[in-house]
């Protein structure tokens, strides 16, 4: 059930990811995102009289990084059709795509969905992927401005792949949960940089709502304009709410395409005024099948790097860990490595999974960009730290006071701690002799002991740590405080 | 003339250059006074290049001073249709919705003839966009028949085959999507080549209908033709349908002895030929025959399935190729506050007549619900008739029938209907839909004076089986050495 | 097969043609003419093959102009490198309205409904 009560949503996305070729898929223009405008085009992505596509292989080795990876057929003969329609921003009125032959059909996601603490693994299972050249971008007035629309083509000939999914998401959750598995995927693969908000990964979803999972599917709506991966879980609730509201006032939900506006935080209909969309699709003569031969298929399947469910598997097992801490490391690859260059250095997993995913995860979300390797802190130096605490040189709590102090441009955690003097005191006759300065200072509280107020023993603990700046070892500590309580009892 | 030292044939411009007989400059200057004294009367440019010509040619006879080897065309005039891309000149389509557009690139043809040493002195006449039979078409001006300036030139190449068969330039490039290169050839009296769909490269040809466009050369000797296709055939990695092998080497001496020539006599027979056409197609198997061929009877595939099948498939892709003609980025523009209407006013003005109609028909035989009934049928009758020509070059090496149904025909005498214009195509489409070679070469003349064409046809990369049989044709017959009067008086 | 008024001006709007009601007039009576002779094709549908593709409703569209028994060789591919663009001023030069960094157009009009 969804989140409104009584009815079940059926979902399914349509992805389109910009492909990170160096050029476009028909002629040798640059792809670099921010270019000044039309400054990356040329008579063939124009659409100048004469010109002829000729296709970039990479874009296919890419494509097909992903079509193995998700475990698709690859048609070995697929073929480009022509996808026919007006716009300022497709210089040749038509859109170089595939229709009824794409590269990938089938295969399937899993990703897990996290709901109120308690994770349930999912799988979507994708319908098709296709090749197709991306269109330029239409820069439209404003309230108030000129009414002049502005076009820029630098955009027009990029690769994409469209993914499309079969309609195996329920939930507003899951497509976000799916979503980020997706983008985590293809910049695993090294296929797209997974930036929604600059439009390298963009999603449509087509929502539609029935009563139970048994019903047939209702009339679905396609969202567009879902340009983050909140606005793709907001967008989808809002159209949920949408069509129950609809149905259960007795209308009706009309097979159309709706935009999502973020800032109202509702979708609109886009309703144009004239033709229903007849994209009279049809081979595109310029361009012969694209074969695919088993050598190839076999050589992209051979550089294959490590997908997310294996290194997740694999931290699982190496490190001993349980599998959240492994999904959250494995989020992305430079995070990943970080890790088990940490664990490695300190020789404890789990201690290592601990400080990453709070100390080193908080200063990534401070800090914004996400690649830990930016970080002051090395993760052989945080190793070696951890390593410290393991083998009580320091407390655990000294190691987050080293941590800020490397975080801030401190350098290795040795330095710190011979230079502030924070090594651990272990040795029994220097912790009796801190412990006798407290017992001393605190005849009440001894005496309150003595008493039989057990609670006291916590406070004076409390005070031998502070006493010793925190670096007394806390075991040796409640054991020769112990050892001195008694001696007290006796006398 | 002052310089009537200079020949006329590209094979002889060729030596006489690279030999310095004359310079570059003088056969420039020569073509240009040609044109001046014929063009008026024919009509077969839409844009002449004088300067351009002149200094390329200075920039030839300078590299030859410099003790440069010059290119096989050193120096030869080429007449480029003008639906071609030379950069920097106009490249209309003989279109409006091209007026004053200047192409950004060189069409690898062009890069090809330049680099062997050719001169571009102009850009013909042709239907808008390729799309017709008389080049009654243009959206600019009508080209005359230099054999009688009543009749049309036949089209669409109309501008490139009058402006060889007048003598103004050796020799020409056209475009054939369904016999727009032998059609203008045979109403012309010249020699008119389509090659095998992928021997010549299409980048930089302005896309008619892509599937079937193929570039080829207009010339008046064979030997002219097989230098000025062997400069321009050959692989183009900018064209991703273009051949990767070479094309094979023709032996002018081998003639047709023991070929087998299949000769469909019975469509001869057929409604609206011409008897004189008829005469002259058999005629010329008596003289094969005579040269030492075997002339099989066969049985031809339907033509009017044939043209069909081309209208639907030429029509479905033209309407796609033409939709990127909408004034935004380059070409006029018909100002509008709504874009939908700047698209269709733009379009509206810019288009003539055919072009319309057949923008329409194409759209419609795409638009929802009719693919199947249209496209993909007549893509599937392509397999078909495909398979049905295999059948035949299995056991012949060529095919000989007419190139038009009739001769020239007068001005306005088709354009009231475009089915029966349409027909003029009967014989030629079919090479198109099959991808094959097939080349129109002068067949005889009727009895008021008017060239009739003959159509050799071959299989898929055979252009050499094409030039030897119209070389040993050409060694016996006199056709081709006639002049139309008004050039007989300029070559005096 | 004839082709109603209704029909040929969805066309015309379908291809972005602004046509005259004369030219609605002549182009119905023209295009159903060539459709009528477009049935002639039949004579070479007798011994066409199965259409090929995946099952759906769509699925005739990808007959290529090669026969499929004909293994043809694949679509030449390039490598990815880059070759010049055009410059900003080039591109631009031959638009009918543009500034110094666009191509202009009058704004897409879309109606937005709740
Ligand atoms: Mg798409
Ligand atoms: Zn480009």
């Amino acid at each position: 059930m969804s989140h409104v009560p009584g009815w079940e949503a059926v979902i399914g996305l349509e992805v389109h990811a910009q492909l990170l070729t160096r050029t476009k898929i028909f002629c040798g223009c640059a792809t670099a995102y921010g270019a000044p405008p039309n400054s990356q085009v040329c008579p063939i992505c124009l659409g100048h009289p004469g010109v002829l596509p000729v296709l970039n292989r990479s874009v296919i080795d890419l494509a097909l990084r992903v079509g193995l990876a998700i475990d698709a057929t690859i048609d070995r003969s697929s073929i480009f059709a022509r996808k026919n329609y007006f716009y300022p921003d497709l210089p040749k009125g038509y859109q170089i795509s595939q229709f009824d032959r794409p590269l990938c059909t089938g295969g399937h996601l899993d990703y897990i969905l996290d709901v109120a603490g308690e994770s349930t693994a999912r799988r979507a299972r994708f319908h098709r992927i296709h090749v197709e050249e991306d269109a330029g971008k239409s820069i439209h007035p404003d309230k108030g401005e000129d009414p002049v629309t502005r076009v820029d083509l630098n955009r027009c000939g990029t690769p994409l792949i469209e993914i499309v999914t079969e309609p195996d998401i329920r939930t507003p959750a899951e497509a976000y949960a799916f979503l980020m598995r997706l983008k985590q995927l293809l910049v695993f693969l090294e296929v797209n940089d997974g930036n929604m908000e600059e439009g390298s990964l963009r999603c449509d979803a087509n929502v539609s709502i029935r009563r139970t999972s048994d019903s047939p599917f209702g009339v679905k709506a396609e969202i567009k304009n879902l340009n983050s991966f909140k606005n793709v879980e907001r967008g989808i609730r809002y159209e949920i709410e949408r069509q129950a509201r609809l149905l259960e006032s007795g209308e009706r939900v009309v097979q159309e395409s709706r935009m999502w506006d973020a800032g109202r935080g509702v979708t609109l209909s886009m309703r144009s005024k004239e033709d229903a969309h007849d994209y009279r699709y049809f081979p595109e003569p310029d361009l012969k099948p694209l074969i695919i031969s088993d050598e190839w298929i076999a050589a992209v399947r051979g550089e294959l790097p490590e997908l997310p469910a294996a290194l997740e598997a694999r931290l699982e097992s190496t490190w001993c860990l349980p599998s959240y801490d492994a999904r959250v490391l494995s989020a992305t690859r430079p995070l990943a490595r970080y890790y088990e260059d940490v664990a490695t250095a300190s020789g404890d997993g789990k201690l290592a999974s601990n400080w990453v995913m709070t100390e080193v995860m908080r200063l990534l979300k401070d800090d914004g960009d996400g690649d830990p390797w930016g970080l002051p802190v090395a993760p052989s130096d945080l190793g070696r730290m951890l390593k410290l605490i393991a083998e009580g040189t320091i407390s655990g709590k000294i190691g987050k006071i080293v941590f800020e102090e490397m975080a801030a441009g401190g350098g290795p955690p040795e330095t710190i701690i011979s230079a502030r003097g924070l090594v651990q005191i272990s040795d029994d006759s220097a912790i009796d002799a801190l412990v006798e300065e407290v017992l001393s200072a605190h005849p009440g509280p001894v005496d309150e002991y003595l008493a039989g107020k057990e609670a006291t023993f916590q406070f004076l603990t409390g005070q031998v740590m502070k006493v010793s700046k925190g670096r007394a070892n806390p075991n040796k500590l409640r054991e020769r405080l112990q050892a001195a309580l008694d001696r007290g009892r006796t006398a | 003339m002052g310089n009537s030292i200079i020949p006329f044939t590209a094979t002889a411009i060729a030596a006489g250059v690279k030999h310095g007989d004359f310079t570059a400059e003088e056969v420039a200057k020569s073509t240009i006074q040609r044109i001046e004294a014929i063009e008026p009367t024919i009509d077969a440019f839409l844009h002449l290049l004088p300067e351009r010509a002149i200094s390329a040619a200075r920039t030839l006879d300078a590299a030859r001073a410099r003790g440069e080897t010059l290119g096989a065309m050193a120096g030869v005039p080429v007449g480029l249709k003008d639906n071609m891309c030379l950069a920097g000149a106009p490249c209309s389509c003989a279109s409006k919705i091209l007026d004053g557009y200047l192409a950004p690139y060189d069409a690898t043809v062009v890069e090809r003839l330049a680099g062997a040493g050719s001169i571009f002195p102009g850009k013909a006449n042709l239907d808008e966009f390729a799309m017709g039979s008389s080049t009654e078409n243009s959206g600019y001006k009508t080209t005359k028949n230099p054999w009688d300036p009543t009749c049309v030139p036949g089209g669409s190449s109309g501008g490139s085959a009058a402006a060889v068969a007048s003598r103004m330039v050796p020799v020409s490039l056209g475009s054939d999507t369904g016999g727009s290169i032998r059609q203008p050839a045979a109403l012309c009296g010249v020699y008119g080549l389509k090659p095998t769909y992928g021997r010549v490269s299409r980048y930089g040809l302005v896309a008619f209908a892509s599937s079937l466009d193929q570039i080829g050369p207009f010339a008046t000797t064979i030997d002219d033709l097989a230098l000025i296709y062997n400069t321009i055939a050959g692989h183009d990695p900018r064209d991703s349908t273009s051949h990767a092998e070479a094309p094979g080497a023709f032996d002018p001496a081998a003639g047709v002895k023991g070929k087998v020539i299949a000769f469909p006599e019975s469509v001869l027979d057929r409604p609206g030929l011409s008897k004189e056409v008829a005469a002259a197609t058999r005629a010329s198997a008596a003289e094969f025959e005579k040269l030492g061929a075997r002339i099989e009877p066969i049985d031809f595939p339907d033509l009017d399935a044939g043209i069909a099948a081309y209208y639907l498939v030429c029509t479905a892709e033209a309407s796609s190729n033409l939709a990127r003609y909408d004034g935004v980025r380059y070409g006029p523009r018909v100002p509008s506050k709504d874009l939908s209407h700047l698209y269709a006013a733009t379009r509206e003005a810019g288009f003539g007549p055919e072009v319309k109609r057949r923008i329409m028909l194409g759209t419609f035989a795409l638009s929802s619900g009719y693919y199947d009934a249209f496209y993909g049928r007549a893509m599937r009758a392509r397999q078909s008739l495909k398979r049905r020509f295999a059948g035949v070059f299995a056991k012949a090496d060529l095919i000989l029938i007419p190139t038009s149904p009739t001769p020239a025909f007068r001005f306005g005498e088709k354009t009231e209907d475009p089915l029966e214009m349409y027909l003029a195509d009967i014989f030629t489409v079919f090479s198109n839909l099959i991808g094959g070679p097939a080349l129109s070469i002068p067949g005889g003349f009727t009895a008021s004076g008017l060239p009739i064409g003959l159509q050799l046809v071959a299989d898929d990369w055979r252009e050499d089986l094409l030039f030897q049989a119209a070389r040993a044709h050409e060694g016996a017959t006199e056709h081709h050495r006639r002049l139309p009067g008004l050039s007989a008086e300029v070559a005096r | 097969m004839s082709i109603s008024r209704d029909e040929v001006a969805h066309i015309g709007r379908l291809a972005r043609l602004d046509l005259s009601a004369a030219e609605m007039e002549s182009l119905t009576h023209d295009l159903g003419e060539i459709l009528g002779y477009v049935e002639k094709i039949s004579a070479l549908d007798s011994d066409t093959d199965e259409v090929r593709g995946a099952p759906g409703a769509a699925s005739a569209k990808s007959v290529q102009a090669t026969a499929p028994d004909i293994p043809s060789p694949t679509t030449p591919m390039r490598d990815d490198l880059i070759q010049p663009s055009l410059t900003t001023e080039q591109a631009l030069r031959p638009s009918a309205d543009h500034d110094a960094e666009f191509f202009r157009v009058p704004p897409v009009i879309e109606r937005e409904e709740a």
